[in-house]
């Protein structure tokens, strides 16, 4: 039997703010959380850009606890509780074994760089102790299990960028198949160190002067910090509950290029979205959306754009990037995107990509450069990750 | 398919050197375009100045190791050319022109 799957609780945050409720009227008004790069010395790096967030660990955990997070753990936790709460939902032991979380799995960059840069760089006789248990990528997952008081299953899904987008999925599937009744499924990422940047530099693909999605005058894509986290939950024990439903999973599709390390390809992500409408029972004449992974780059926004026609033809539906305000928050940007993609099902609001200018006639879609009503009733949402492992999420209105 | 074909060879090329004539003088082109070789796996002799590197199918990935050569041999960090991000050289001539404006224009490494 299958279970329909419902959508009770968002958490998140981003360099847009610390909470659902402050990110997404910035994001409806146009702002851009991109900004200087401040939160690390740039005198070895040439990025002077990112989506950096206010997030203080010290304002959510007591030193005690804090010496076993990474930033990037404390921000799953952070939005973990947030999701909970929207959700009406606490701590259960009696049911614990049937609510788990699935994450996208992110290393935890900021203790990883921390503790090279003591025994590398600065030779110190030893690194912090809790080093391993901070950064192992499920480290995230973990640790909101114990904070939730979840005792089903539970890890971390790697594929880079689209590490969360599969998280999703997959635990959309856990309670499809019974095996679950509440999973709570996202992504966090803290990768704003100084390492990081070196590594991506090599690239070429980080822009000095700002992410512009789908604009002719696009100069690649800007690194950013985030964590989102859905509750999703068995359409029949949300109803059961009196559970308010701010939409469904219907499905979701997943792909592989087999093709390129970096480079994407429209036929792999062409293949995902349509998975998701095979997989969600929906056509393509019933998407009123679609949230990109539109990261800014010549090859993504063109590859994207003729996936995009393959799928829905000469005229798709409106399509905006969410990394034109946030930056490229790797492994949370799918939890960060659907969590945008539900909200705009939510309130019939399509989000804008944010920094888009001046059109690309090789990008022939609408990119929505401002913020507009619709009333839309279902969407997708993308990720495409490194590597050509593709994920795109089918959501609809409750 | 090399991603190079998802998009049309730009009609916009630019010259940061002073010239052909002097460019093709200077004896670090050919140190330059033996690496590019090296790096591509594309025969040293099909590296005019004018092919493009959509026709000899380089890939973008073989385009970042081939600067990553350059940097560590000439101990220079080449900039991203920032209005092309993620497509910044058209032609041989484009990266040749680059790498060289980057070394004159570098202090000398001491």
């Amino acid at each position: 039997m299958s279970h329909r799957v419902a959508i009770t609780g968002l958490g998140g945050l981003c360099a847009l703010g610390d909470t659902v409720s402050e990110l997404w009227p910035a994001l409806l008004a146009g702002r851009s959380g991109i900004g200087p790069l401040t939160a690390i010395p740039t005198d070895r790096i040439g990025a002077r850009l990112a989506g950096q967030t206010r997030f203080d660990p010290d304002q959510h955990f007591e030193p005690r606890q804090l010496a076993l997070l990474d930033r990037a753990a404390a921000m799953a936790i952070v939005v973990a509780r947030e999701a909970m709460r929207d959700a009406g939902l606490t701590p259960d032991p009696a049911h614990a074994t049937r609510r788990g979380v699935i994450m996208g799995a992110a290393i935890g960059q900021t203790s990883l760089d921390e503790a090279y840069l003591r025994f590398y760089g600065e030779n110190a006789a030893r690194v912090h102790p809790f080093t391993v248990p901070r950064l192992m990528p499920s480290a995230a997952a973990s640790q909101v299990s114990m904070d939730q008081g979840l005792r089903g299953p539970s890890f971390a899904v790697a594929s880079a960028c689209a590490s969360s987008n599969h998280a999703i999925g997959q635990a959309a599937d856990l309670i499809r198949t019974g095996r679950a009744d509440i999973m709570l499924a996202g992504g966090a990422d803290a990768s704003i160190v100084v390492g990081v940047f070196k590594c991506w530099e090599g690239l070429r693909v980080l822009s000095a002067e700002g992410c512009r999605p789908f604009s002719k005058d696009r100069s690649g894509l800007v690194l950013g910090e985030g964590a989102a986290v859905l509750v999703l939950e068995r359409w029949d024990h949300a109803v059961a509950r009196g559970a308010r439903i701010v939409a469904e999973v219907a499905g979701y599709g997943m792909s592989a290029d087999g093709m390129d390390i970096t480079a994407p390809d429209a036929g792999g992500a062409a293949a995902s979205m349509q998975g998701a409408l095979d997989d969600s029972g929906l056509v393509a004449a019933d998407i009123g959306y679609v949230n990109a992974h539109g990261t800014g780059t010549l090859l993504n926004d063109r590859t994207e754009t003729a996936a995009l026609h393959r799928v829905f033809g000469r005229h798709p539906p409106p399509v905006s990037s969410s990394k034109g305000a946030i930056g490229h928050t790797l492994c949370a940007g799918g939890g960060l995107e659907a969590l945008i993609t539900v909200l705009a099902l939510r309130d019939g609001m399509l989000p804008p990509t944010v920094g888009f200018r001046v059109a690309d006639p090789e990008c022939d879609i609408d990119p929505v450069p401002v913020a507009r009503a619709a009333p839309i009733r279902a969407a997708l949402s993308n990720s495409f990750a490194f590597g050509g492992l593709n994920a795109t999420l089918a959501l609809v209105r409750a | 398919m090399p991603f190079w074909r998802l998009f049309p060879t730009r009609l916009y090329r630019q010259s940061y050197f002073a010239g052909i004539q002097l460019a093709m003088t200077d004896s670090r082109i050919n140190e330059i375009l033996d690496i590019v070789a090296t790096e591509t796996g594309v025969e040293r002799g099909r590296l005019s100045r004018e092919a493009t590197l959509a026709e000899l199918d380089i890939p973008s990935l073989d385009l970042a190791q081939t600067i990553f050569a350059l940097e560590e041999r000439f101990k220079v960090d080449i900039p991203v050319v920032t209005d092309r991000t993620g497509a910044e050289f058209t032609t041989v001539g484009d990266l040749v022109d680059h790498v060289l404006q980057t070394i004159d224009s570098s202090p000398v490494p001491t």
